[in-house]
């Protein structure tokens, strides 16, 4: 038998517990910043963040944090800010930015009055992420910046932008790169919404014609910013495939299975629907297990696999169309056509199988990860 | 639920591994697949002498008192070594008689299980009703009728025989009226056949433990088809990265290097799933039923199929009977089999969970 660590855990979840009832109002509770800052007080959130910045600085603990993800999602209490800014440029920052940075950036990135975009994506470079053309000259004291970004998620919504730009046009490809930092808010940025393939448009074209942004904006050193940007993109994958997602995806398809009628009986019934079902659920169960092993290996402070993020985003990705897949199959005929734009109904499951795809594509395509995975995992031979 | 590993578990597991890397290189593992019983029995007894036989025995009976977690991760290590033997049929005997022998019936066993003195099966499959609602053998009075599929035939001692409504009954192999008939059996390291029984004496225990005991056979299927099917990945990519056509590795084409990284992936997160459902049926036994199903359905199909690719992935070499890669494909085959397939345990996993 394992040795009983239990106690110390449950007297922590009880901790937790004790404070959300405390504190959080449930969802009538519109003022979630004020919660928030309770939750930072009682180091409950942005645990990985100095106090200096609007963190509450806790010894990493990933069996810690994953209760409190468990006992805030259970009341479906906020916990950090969503978006680019606290998930990608505030780690970026911490790990490569200069200590003014951080005090101007992160707090207020944090509390969510910075929101930000990740300006990395160009026409002619996607999966080839250093072929960016976008470039930035120094005028004085100032980047002058010209070029196209494009697939910019959220950038419609916020002030800021993390990018990366071509600063050395005579270096190679991967060391002629910088990560700037940029004010969107400025005649030389024009943002174009994108439709995507679900009539949304959460993604965008930026046109950058003589944009501008002060010397010392830039998060490492000249000429080093692929290096800064692969720390961003760790962090997104492990986001992009965080087990989480395919567990309350996996309920919501078992409820659509409840309640929806296939061939005269409810969908759960049909004994392919239940096949399927199981199948997935192994999946989803498979997935946490493997998240909670990769928290066990880092609390002991041992070594995960060199391209854990790849297998989950893979993994996670997978699981995400599947479900997608099999909401169509319960659906039937109601996956055609709805009487009305629906997002709680059928209309909801058509865009989340059309949703899978973008969970293929951004922060780096499956067969991205399958190169990730074969090359640092197996050790194989490289592109 | 906690399954994370220790420091002293897996400098265990570490020594069993090494032991299991010096006695199972792919030839001696092919001579023991041929039919040579002494290799394979040398293979398996050095294993209960390693402290191994009495894994999961109450120390007080000269075991290591540990639980399925730890049997499972040996279990894993076995497939990955693809080595010979009755293990998992051992250890399911031993864990039947902890948990539902009385004192006497674990006196009189348990030390001699733990000492690699005494090899212990289980039989529990009637035709293909795997499950202990389905058992229909008696044992009142006295035993008569067959059991199936028994791993262990050959090197078993004593036998705990699934009876109805989830009993269990100790029988020696040595008993009048015990008939044993091999079978030509898919995986050749771990042959199964049919053990009869007409008017046989036997001892009842005094604990159903039916239904617990099928939860750990398929946590150790699991298990060991995890193990298999990651040896499987291995194997083939080292032999990618050696194997050359058109003036390069063949791991070089993206079509081979993108299919192992998909194998790669589909192995990866059911080593922490089978070592949680054993965790489960240490810690919360109210939730192993559907657990062990799950893992079961999942893991043991999944490892088929990777073994399948994998052997495909070799080329004509793989398709002949020298090559190793039959040992485990075979291996998996067998998990996948044994116990009530995937998609019936699927099924009851759904069930289970009030779906
Ligand atoms: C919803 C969504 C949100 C996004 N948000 C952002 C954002 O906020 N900021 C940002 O910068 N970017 C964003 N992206 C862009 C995303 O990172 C790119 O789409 C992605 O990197 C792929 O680039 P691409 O679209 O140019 O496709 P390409 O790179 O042209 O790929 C096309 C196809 O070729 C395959 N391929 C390419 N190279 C290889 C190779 N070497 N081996 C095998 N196959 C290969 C790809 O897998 C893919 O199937 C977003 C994308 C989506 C869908």
């Amino acid at each position: 038998m394992l040795a009983p660590v239990a106690s110390e855990q449950e007297t922590f979840r009880k901790e937790v517990k004790a404070f959300l009832k405390e504190n959080w109002l449930g969802a009538a509770d519109r003022d979630a910043s004020a919660f928030r800052k309770k939750a930072v007080a009682a180091g409950y959130v942005y645990r990985s963040i100095p106090k200096i910045y609007g963190g509450s600085e806790q010894a990493a603990d990933p069996v810690k944090a994953h209760i409190i993800r468990e006992e805030f999602d259970k009341v479906r209490a906020p916990r950090e800010v969503g978006g680019n800014g606290p998930g990608l440029l505030a780690p970026t920052l911490l790990a490569c930015g200069e200590d003014w940075q951080k005090e101007m950036f992160i707090p207020k990135t944090l509390t969510g009055e910075y929101r930000w975009a990740q300006g990395y994506s160009e026409p002619g470079a996607g999966s080839d992420l250093a072929n960016i053309r976008t470039s930035a000259v120094l005028e004085g004291d100032e980047w002058v910046i010209n070029g196209q970004k494009v697939w910019t998620s959220d950038a419609h919504n916020s002030i800021f932008m993390f990018i990366l730009v071509r600063t050395e046009p005579d270096a190679p490809k991967h060391q002629g790169i910088s990560y700037l930092l940029l004010d969107m808010r400025q005649p030389g940025v024009t943002v174009r919404p994108l439709k995507q393939i679900t009539g949304e448009a959460h993604f965008n074209e930026i046109f950058l014609d003589n944009a501008r942004t002060p010397k010392n904006w830039i998060v490492g050193e000249r000429g080093k910013g692929w290096i800064v940007s692969r720390t961003t993109l760790v962090h997104e994958r492990n986001t992009v495939g965080a087990s989480m997602g395919s567990d309350h995806l996996f309920n919501q398809v078992l409820k659509l299975a409840r309640t929806t009628e296939l061939n005269g009986r409810p969908a759960i019934e049909d004994p392919l629907i239940r096949d399927e079902l199981g199948r997935i659920y192994a999946r989803v169960s498979a997935h946490r297990a493997a998240g909670q092993h990769a928290q066990n290996l880092a609390g002991a402070g041992r070594e995960g696999s060199p391209a854990a993020g790849g297998f989950t985003k893979l993994y996670g990705s997978a699981i995400s169309e599947s479900i997608g897949l099999l909401a169509q199959r319960i659906m039937a005929d109601h996956a055609m056509a709805q009487p009305v734009e629906n997002h709680a109904g059928p209309g909801r499951w058509v865009r989340q199988y059309l949703n899978s795809i973008a969970a293929q594509l951004g922060g780096g395509t499956s067969n991205m990860q399958r190169n990730q995975i074969a090359e640092r995992a197996l050790g194989l031979p490289r592109d | 639920m906690d399954f994370a590993l220790s420091d002293d578990q897996l400098t265990f597991i570490d020594q069993v591994d090494r032991y299991l890397r010096d006695t199972c290189p792919p030839d001696r593992l092919h001579k023991a697949f041929d039919g040579n019983e002494a290799i394979a029995s040398e293979i398996f007894q050095g294993l209960l002498e390693l402290g191994l036989g009495g894994l999961v025995a109450p120390e007080e009976h000269g075991g290591l008192g540990l639980g399925l977690l730890e049997a499972a991760s040996i279990t894993e290590r076995i497939g990955f070594a693809g080595a010979p033997g009755p293990w998992v049929s051992h250890v399911l005997a031993v864990l039947a008689i902890a948990n539902a022998g009385s004192d006497a019936q674990k006196a009189r066993w348990l030390p001699g299980m733990a000492a690699g003195e005494i090899v212990g099966a289980v039989a529990l499959m009637e035709g293909s009703a795997w499950s202990p609602e389905d058992w229909k053998l008696s044992a009142s009075p006295r035993l008569s009728g067959a059991k199936d599929y028994v791993m262990g035939l050959r090197e078993a001692q004593v036998f705990v025989v699934g009876l109805a409504g989830g009993q269990l009954a100790l029988v020696e192999s040595t008993a009048p009226g015990v008939s044993m008939t091999p079978w030509f059996s898919t995986d050749m390291t771990r042959p199964v056949g049919q053990i009869g029984f007409d008017n046989v004496a036997c001892e009842v225990m005094p604990q159903a433990y039916g239904a617990e005991l099928l939860d750990a056979a398929l946590t150790l299927a699991s298990a060991d088809s995890h193990g298999a099917s990651a040896r499987m990945v291995e194997d083939i990519v080292e032999y990618s990265k050696t194997r050359v056509q058109f003036d390069r590795p063949i791991a070089a084409f993206q079509a081979v290097k993108h299919k192992l990284a998909d194998l790669a992936t589909a192995v990866e997160p059911n080593g922490p799933l089978y070592r949680q459902t054993a965790a489960i049926f240490d810690q919360t036994p109210d939730d192993s039923h559907r657990a062990a199903a799950l893992a079961k359905a999942h893991i043991t199909e999944v490892a088929s199929n990777i073994c399948r690719i994998a052997t495909e992935s070799y080329g004509g070499i793989g398709y002949t009977w020298e090559h190793s890669a039959h040992i485990w494909l075979r291996r998996a085959m067998f998990n996948y089999a044994w116990m009530g397939t995937p998609a019936v345990h699927r099924a009851r996993a759904a069930d289970l969970a009030g779906w």
